[in-house]
């Protein structure tokens, strides 16, 4: 009896298994050939052909060679491209994840809550690439652009120098290097990662020259998203209003001027020539605030921010100008002229994508996804930009935050008036010979 | 003399010098200081310098100076065959690693205390050089116990809190062990630049 009664149930369960794999395996050689079938993608009886089918396990995507019938052109399967794309996605895949029995609540729902894990449909994100060398390739990616990436040390060590990560697609890395595009243009809506976005090259380039860098801060949103960068050795100001963010803009250009003069004294081109390794990075946070300055003060601003823009790439200066709100009047027309690069987070309209990427686009990201955002360099890329932790960034940063937690225009005050070397504080430190013997 | 004599002795003195900088060192380590190129040269080059150099016979052959040898480059100190010649080869390891900076120096003691003479606080380390504007301090840990490294980093937060080193932040060299011991080092050097490594690197 036992006997019977165990054999039987082994069998059921072979045969509930065996339907399960069946319906929810999906083959995709099939429903590609399917797809081309009903799209009108063959030539009297010769129809679309498999030719080879390989796996790649390194970037998660399986490509498929076909034979395109005679009659046919690449063209006629580009032009199919988002069928096949949302056909590969058709959302069909039923996944059991016995992971869920565990969250089981024993009440009366338990019948409903199980029938949920049942019937739990996975939803499908597969990227398609479509390639022709005489053969159609079609190369699918298992994920779309993830939602959510998380920056941690595998991402710094990506990059090297000046280079700061952009993001991931479904298939590779994006970086950002500012000795070759010296002006990076970034703009989003509110919550859409420009903060996070920021705060990521602060931190990578911290990270990765800290000796040479030098930072100035403009962050007119009052200073809040910035602060924790305030007592770095690298931040050379950090300014939180109109009349800092003046003071600041000019001791810049002093600068330049000064960087201006001596490079022409001494016959340099530009600072490779001059074989310099500091560069200033220059950081404007919330740039349309600019317009709301007095006209005075708007109109130096902007002449400030455009000169540096102008000029200071090639005597050593970085630019990164972030708005929420690009309108044609925000953005300095020299700051316009001279960016070579943009990351455009969601924006609301296209007339705001128009002006940041001088093409629609911005305004079809998806909604709810911060980090989502289109990078615009040689060629233009759908990005997910990664989030960075705050406690991460204060590890690293944390080595090289100077223990002085005046502000800095205090310690330039003092350094006016006593004119004694603060620089030891009061401690005396000797270095002498230990001189031991063995 | 001739041109050959003239380049044999100066390469003889040189390894001395470096000697008398280092303490002591193995084969390949002067070996790979003074460009040797092969390990049959190298052996016939300190042969031939037999006479200035005493050998500890310890796996590689491992020479320091003798009396002789110390008059020749005007050394006063004296070495002794000792039991922890491994923290000398250990530190020698990394100061190939590190390119043979000019600025090394070893065994150096850090004082630092406030203008009145109150709150000193005297460290020493194995090794100090420069590496642009940074220090960089090199720590050997071969017997010590993690309670001592402890309180040495304990007693480096408070220097480098105190300014000691200057602007920039100072490097932490540290050359251990074992593989678990350099995890052990990092956990404890949280929130200063640190790099660790271990003899396995080297050989």
């Amino acid at each position: 009896m036992l006997f019977e009664i165990l054999t039987s149930s082994i069998m059921l369960c072979l045969a509930g298994a065996g339907h399960y794999y069946k319906t929810n395996s999906i083959n995709e050689t099939k429903k590609i050939l399917l797809i081309a079938d009903r799209v009108g993608l063959y030539k009297d009886d010769e129809k679309l052909r498999i030719y080879r089918r390989t796996r790649n396990k390194e970037f998660n995507y399986t490509e498929y060679v076909f034979k395109v019938p005679y009659g046919l052109g690449f063209e006629d399967f580009q032009k199919a491209y988002s069928v096949f794309k949302d056909g590969l996605n058709n959302k069909s895949k039923r996944q059991i994840e016995l992971q869920r029995f565990k969250g089981l609540k024993f009440d009366k729902t338990l019948s409903k809550q199980i029938k949920d894990i049942l019937d739990y449909r996975m939803d499908l994100k597969k990227e398609l690439e479509m390639e022709y060398d005489g053969m159609l390739r079609m190369r699918v990616f298992d994920h779309g652009i993830a939602d959510r990436v998380d920056y941690d040390k595998s991402i710094l060590k990506r990059v090297k120098n000046w280079e700061v990560p952009i993001g991931f697609t479904h298939k590779e890395f994006i970086k950002h290097d500012f000795e070759k595009m010296p002006i990076l243009l970034v703009a989003g809506m509110t919550r859409y990662g420009k903060t996070v976005f920021l705060k990521n090259v602060v931190t990578t380039l911290i990270h990765n020259e800290p000796d040479n860098l030098s930072l100035s801060l403009v962050d007119l949103k009052g200073g809040l998203s910035f602060a924790r960068y305030r007592n770095c050795k690298q931040v050379k100001s950090l300014a939180k209003n109109a009349n800092e963010t003046l003071e600041t803009l000019e001791a810049l250009e002093k600068e330049l001027i000064r960087r201006q003069e001596l490079f022409l004294r001494n016959g340099w081109e530009d600072i490779k020539e001059a074989n310099w390794k500091e560069r200033h990075v220059v950081i404007v946070d919330e740039g349309a605030e600019i317009t709301g300055f007095d006209s005075v003060q708007r109109d130096r601003a902007q002449y400030l921010v455009g000169e540096i823009a102008r000029i200071g790439a090639g005597l050593g200066f970085r630019l990164i100008f972030c708005t929420q709100y690009p309108l044609a009047s925000v953005f300095p027309s020299q700051v316009k002229a001279n960016t070579s690069a943009a990351l455009c987070f969601k924006l609301k309209t296209a007339t705001q994508s128009g002006v940041v990427l001088d093409k629609n686009g911005a305004e079809d990201l998806p909604v709810g996804i911060p980090g989502r955002g289109i990078y615009q360099s040689d060629q233009e890329r759908i990005v997910q930009s990664p989030y960075i932790d705050n406690s991460f960034i204060d590890t690293i940063i944390k080595p090289h935050i100077t223990i002085n937690f005046k502000s800095r225009s205090e310690i330039i005050d003092e350094s006016k008036t006593t004119g004694e070397d603060e620089s030891t504080g009061k401690y005396i430190t000797i270095f002498e010979d230990a001189g031991l013997s063995n | 003399m001739n041109q050959k004599q003239l380049e044999k002795m100066n390469r003889q003195e040189s390894i001395l010098r470096s000697l008398k900088m280092l303490d002591f060192l193995t084969r390949s380590q002067i070996q790979r200081i003074h460009d040797l190129k092969s390990d049959r040269n190298a052996q016939r080059v300190l042969k031939q310098m037999e006479e200035y150099l005493n050998v500890i016979k310890d796996g590689e052959y491992i020479y320091y100076l003798n009396a002789k040898g110390r008059e020749l480059v005007d050394c006063n100190k004296v070495r002794k065959r000792t039991g922890n010649v491994q923290h000398y080869i250990m530190r020698n390891h990394l100061y190939i690693a590190f390119r043979c900076p000019k600025t090394w120096l070893n065994e150096r003691r850090i004082i630092s205390k406030s203008v009145s003479g109150k709150e000193e606080i005297k460290c020493v380390a194995d090794a100090v050089f420069m590496k642009g504007d940074a220090h960089c301090i090199v720590e050997v840990d071969n017997t010590q116990t993690m309670k001592r490294n402890e309180k040495k980093i304990e007693k480096y937060r408070i220097l480098r809190q105190r300014n000691s080193f200057g602007m920039m932040a100072p490097h932490f060299i540290w050359i251990t062990t074992t593989e678990h011991r350099r995890k052990e080092l990092i956990e404890l050097h949280k929130g200063l630049n640190i790099q660790v490594f271990t003899v396995a690197d080297f050989i």
